[in-house]
């Protein structure tokens, strides 16, 4: 144990005595990890946040298409998808998209009288759905009894500069000028979902995107609560029975899974590439650092040699002083990484993750700090370093101890 | 500078990492098991966050984009493979001599 700990000791002289090569090391590692985990933080927490949604998303939607593209479905499909064996509900949706100046919002037509919906959800209290539950920081949720209100976004309002009882005019595909007051705001903690939102009464989505009384823009379908290993099976065979509606679209809630998980993943892809570049980088220059210094420690070498060291004691300082870096320069990295996301707001990032929004939304960035990542980023800083380290400190070591002082002497 | 000063940077960063990884995963864990009443009325399956199209939040959507790239929760990776509904096999006997 003392032994070791005078390694220790040694090796963190050394790291303090070549002093170019500790920082240059180092700023390489920090910048790496930083940049790595900065990225890997925003896109956790944007997939986590995207799982979130679809946790509470139907198991299926059921759309219509035409020419192959979405096309309004019929409502009479209702039925026919109800009767289906482990289906417990069927819920309308009328909802789209709508500009506000060069802004894209999305309108959105709840049925707040829907018993269907209800009943999907019989473990939440039914009185608690309409009022005080949700995330509502100015005014209050919609009424089913009232027309022409709306509850909007924080992004929104910010955009509008809109209050509670501000007058809301939008026009419609239509060209009709459309006035609604607004009844609430969500908060800016909810932003992450309903930032570019604008919530209103079914109906009145209907008569904003002119869609019949017969159609909707799709159909949520819940399955029975069953036994979780039977889930996806009874979801899977409801999606094939329902696939035989002519003109209709069916997506499961898997797809998308795969499909948001793809995206992020794909996304912070892009900044991989460009880590693992730097990476590369540092594992050379790191290499190059403990040559250069190989060669001027070759007296310190020759003399410890020559006072008892072994060998594999040399290398060994050799790779606690690099173990001491990596995991320094990692929690360095790690620590500038969450700064910059959780305290900064992770600039440039942001934009490169949330893309390129015609509206920007204003919530904070979602993070995730995962152990794996903690893990990953500890890893790849500290094992590169070691595996460059290895090969010039044996070099180094095996020398005679009385040619490597003579020679560095000379 | 003392030896000992670098292990204790190098401790006192591990101990701020480990404590934003705990406090992360907690404070996830708490969003996670909590009801979300607006989620559960709304089902939309993604979030508010932009992307190269406006079908930004579209579970449907326009097949523009396939043209430009996907969205969370956006309908272009259903034509990829794996899709457990889709039944395409009609086309497979479209061809001049039959086979698939």
């Amino acid at each position: 144990m003392n032994r070791f700990r005078n390694q220790v000791n040694y090796a963190l002289s050394c790291i303090k005595r070549y002093k170019t090569r500790t920082l240059v090391i180092l700023i390489c590692l920090i910048v790496s990890a930083s940049v790595f985990s900065s990225v890997a933080f925003v896109k956790d927490g944007l997939s986590a946040q995207g799982a979130l949604s679809l946790k509470y998303s139907p198991d299926i939607t059921v759309q219509g298409i035409s020419a192959g593209r979405q096309a309004p479905l019929n409502t009479s499909y209702i039925g026919f998808i109800q009767a289906e064996a482990g289906v417990s509900a069927v819920v309308p949706r009328v909802w789209g998209y709508a500009n506000i100046g060069n802004n894209l919002l999305v309108i959105l037509g709840v049925d707040l009288q829907n018993s269907s919906f209800v009943s999907a959800y019989s473990h939440v209290n039914v009185s608690s759905i309409y009022q005080s539950i949700y995330p509502i920081e100015s005014g209050s949720f919609l009424d089913a009894q009232s027309n022409n209100t709306v509850v909007i976004g924080k992004a929104v309002a910010d955009l509008l500069g809109a209050k509670v009882g501000s007058i809301l005019t939008i026009v419609s595909e239509s060209n009709e000028p459309k006035q609604y007051t607004i009844a609430g705001i969500f908060n800016s903690e909810s932003g992450i979902y309903n930032a570019d939102m604008i919530l209103m009464n079914i109906n009145e989505a209907r008569s904003f995107f002119k869609i019949p009384n017969d159609k909707v823009t799709d159909l949520m379908v819940y399955i029975s609560n069953v036994d979780p290993a039977n889930q996806k099976s009874l979801v899977n065979y409801v999606a094939r029975e329902i696939s035989d509606i002519p003109n209709s679209r069916v997506v499961t809630k898997d797809v998308l899974l795969q499909a948001q998980q793809t995206t992020y993943g794909d996304r912070a892809g892009f900044f991989s590439v460009v880590w693992y570049v730097i990476l590369i980088s540092v594992a050379i220059i790191a290499f190059n650092q403990t040559v250069a210094v190989g060669h001027e420690s070759k007296f310190e070498v020759g003399l410890l040699k020559s006072l008892g060291f072994s060998t594999l004691d040399i290398i060994k300082v050799r790779l606690i002083e690099s173990a001491i870096l990596g995991t320094l320069a990692a929690a360095i990295g790690l620590t500038i990484g969450i700064i910059y996301d959780a305290f900064l707001g992770a600039p440039v990032i942001k934009d490169f993750m949330m893309g390129w929004a015609t509206l920007y939304p204003s919530f904070s960035v979602p993070l995730l700090i995962t152990p794996q990542t903690l893990l990953f980023v500890f890893a790849i800083t500290i094992v590169p370093l070691l595996f460059a380290t290895v090969i010039p400190s044996w070099h180094n070591a095996t020398v005679d101890p009385d040619i490597a002082m003579r020679g560095a002497r000379a | 500078m003392k030896n000992k000063t670098i292990l204790v940077v190098t401790m006192s960063l591990l101990l701020f990492v480990t404590f934003s990884c705990i406090a992360s995963e907690i404070s996830w864990s708490i969003t996670v098991n909590k009801s979300d009443s607006l989620r559960q009325l709304i089902g939309l399956p993604s979030i508010a966050v932009g992307n190269l199209n406006p079908s930004a939040r579209n579970p449907g959507l326009e097949i523009i984009c396939t043209s430009l790239y996907d969205s969370p929760g956006g309908y272009c990776y259903y034509f990829t493979p794996g899709v457990p509904v889709s039944n395409i096999t009609i086309f497979a006997n479209v061809t001049l001599d039959g086979t698939k």
